[in-house]
């Protein structure tokens, strides 16, 4: 493999010759130049020749005839030069003329057109083609406006991401509650349904107080038969809108009032109590510290009344409804508020986006025009009168629609651009706002100086009286 | 053939003094590399193409070479000055 930055400007002149090309003078700008093609022409399938092959052979129809014809040319190619020149790589003994000769000779003799070496200097057609895509559009009259604008990534909107609503969870949770409580609820019932047997053992074996046991087992089972008694009216009472008393007043026999009362004093009320189902409760209206029992007045209540199910649950549900509407109503609001936020938030989001897009609009308008006025100054302005550019920006269907999205960018730029300034012109007998664009550049691009002010202003003397004539791009 | 506002600019009438950036191909990115590496003006690129010997595949490589374009660009460039040479010169 020979090494092109070792041989000399005439050698890698004649080796490029040989490959069919006609390269100009070799000078310090342009050997690097040479020294690729013939790099790439040697090696002769690098890919970059590859890849301009593949383009080449998208937008031409003779595909597989290119790819079987590639590689039968360059023996035949070489087998022409070799017998003119020495295996030796001695071609500056050969003079100019000779040279010359040589390389033009294979251009005669090896007319194909389509060659598939990128470097060659084939007719036109091949490299017209490289402009203009399979339909036949020319891609060169996007080229310019492509690298000008700034990603398409920014003109899109982010994909929104999707979200379980809030009021959704919130909702099933409730209702699971609900669900929970009503289970809960039936289970209690059931469980209490199935011991309403009131036969039990009477608990009158540690009495403390002074009574037989035969009394107190009389009087106990009697309360027990009353407890029923009352199970049922409270029951009819609660569920069924019968007229009646939760309460029972307690017995006028003296003896069982003293029970009653011993028992309040000395017992905890559960030990009269089996604990699944007999509950005895005894209120009282007076001052629990009296201890008149003939004055006192003792109320029976039961905290098991025979109750449907249904009635039950929905004795809950309306003691709760109140609470449950409110948390029910609570969380809707909240989530109404929630997206109403969002919603505001996206179409703010939005409404910058497209903002963003006008100002880079208004933004390439004005280094177009500025490079317009750069290239003739006579004819064209340096500054943008502010509405001429919203109008043609946007369509006049827009305009209206998009009033306060212009104010927006106009504001933005005269705050956070510093490369456009505002003033007021007069434009055509009529006073506007305008926009300048202040060049910035790192070395001046025409000769006169870019911070003198006959640079950033150079018309100001100039415009003021002859602005009619002017055509202000 | 239909060309880009920036080609019929260019080629339309004699360059002048014109700055580099005048180029097809060449937006303000290019435009600024080529001027950190001398060619200030559109001739400088022209003076470049004519001793590449009027060949745009050259030029494209050596631009590409020299300041990075893409093969869109490269070829715009060597488009352009082509069609102006063939015009002017």
């Amino acid at each position: 493999m020979i090494n092109v930055s070792e041989l000399t400007d005439k050698e890698l002149r004649a080796l490029l010759f040989e490959h069919g090309q006609t390269p100009g003078p070799i000078t310090g700008t342009t050997r690097r130049v040479y020294e690729l093609q013939l790099k790439t022409l040697l090696t002769g399938g690098s890919a970059s020749v590859k890849a301009a092959e593949k383009k080449k052979k998208r937008r031409q129809t003779l595909d597989t005839l290119r790819t079987t014809e590639k590689p039968k040319i360059e023996p035949r190619r070489s087998e022409k030069f070799i017998p003119k020149i020495p295996a030796s790589l001695n071609i500056s003994d050969y003079s100019d003329t000779e040279l010359q000769e040589l390389s033009l000779s294979p251009e005669l003799e090896t007319p194909e057109p389509p060659q598939s070496l990128v470097f060659s200097t084939s007719p036109r057609p091949t490299r017209r083609r490289s402009t203009r895509d399979r339909e036949g559009r020319d891609l060169s009259l996007f080229s310019d406006t492509e690298e000008e604008k700034k990603p398409a990534g920014k003109k899109k909107l982010p994909a929104k991401k999707k979200t379980v609503p809030v009021w959704q969870t919130s909702l099933t949770v409730l209702l699971g509650f609900l669900v929970v409580l009503v289970g809960v609820g039936v289970a209690y019932f059931m469980l209490d349904k199935n011991s309403a047997d009131s036969s039990y053992a009477p608990p009158c074996l540690n009495l403390t107080f002074e009574m037989s046991v035969a009394e107190c087992d009389r009087l106990f089972r009697m309360f027990a038969k009353q407890k029923v008694e009352l199970d049922k009216s409270s029951g009819e009472v609660l569920c069924e809108n019968k007229e009646g008393d939760l309460h029972q007043a307690s017995p006028e026999d003296p003896a069982e009032r003293q029970l009653l009362f011993s028992l309040r004093d000395s017992f905890n009320y559960s030990i009269f109590i089996r604990k699944d189902d007999v509950f005895l409760e005894l209120e009282s209206e007076a001052e629990l510290s009296s201890f008149d029992p003939t004055k006192e007045q003792f109320f029976y209540s039961t905290n098991t009344p025979h109750i449907s199910w249904f009635c039950y649950v929905s004795r809950i549900l309306s003691n709760f409804a109140f609470y449950i509407l409110t948390s029910v109503a609570i969380l809707v609001m909240a989530q109404i508020a929630h997206k109403v936020y969002q919603w505001k938030r996206a179409k703010e989001k939005q409404e910058m986006g497209q903002m963003f897009e006008l100002i880079d609009q208004i933004i390439e308008e004005l280094q177009r025009n500025y490079s317009k006025y750069q290239t003739d100054p006579v004819n064209y302005v340096p500054y943008v009168a502010i509405p001429h550019a919203r109008d043609r920006l946007l369509l006049p269907s827009e305009r209206t629609a998009m009033k306060h999205i212009w104010e927006r960018a106009v504001q933005f730029i005269a705050q956070h651009e510093s490369r456009v300034r505002v003033e007021m012109r007069r434009v055509q007998s009529e006073d506007f706002p305008v926009w300048y664009w202040l060049e910035a550049s790192k070395s001046p691009p025409v000769q006169p100086d870019s911070t003198s002010p006959d640079f950033l202003y150079p018309d100001l003397d100039a415009e003021l009286p002859l602005d009619q004539g002017k055509t202000v791009s | 053939m239909s060309t880009s506002q920036k080609m019929k600019d260019f080629t339309s009438e004699p360059m002048g003094d014109k700055p580099v950036k005048t180029l097809a191909g060449i937006g303000e990115v290019l435009g600024n590399k080529l001027i950190e590496e001398g060619f200030n003006y559109a001739y400088n690129v022209l003076g470049q193409f004519l001793v590449l010997g009027k060949n745009e595949d050259l030029l494209v490589m050596w631009l590409k070479d020299k300041v990075g374009a893409n093969s869109k660009q490269a070829g715009d460039c060597a488009k352009c000055l082509k069609e102006w040479c063939d015009a002017f010169l």
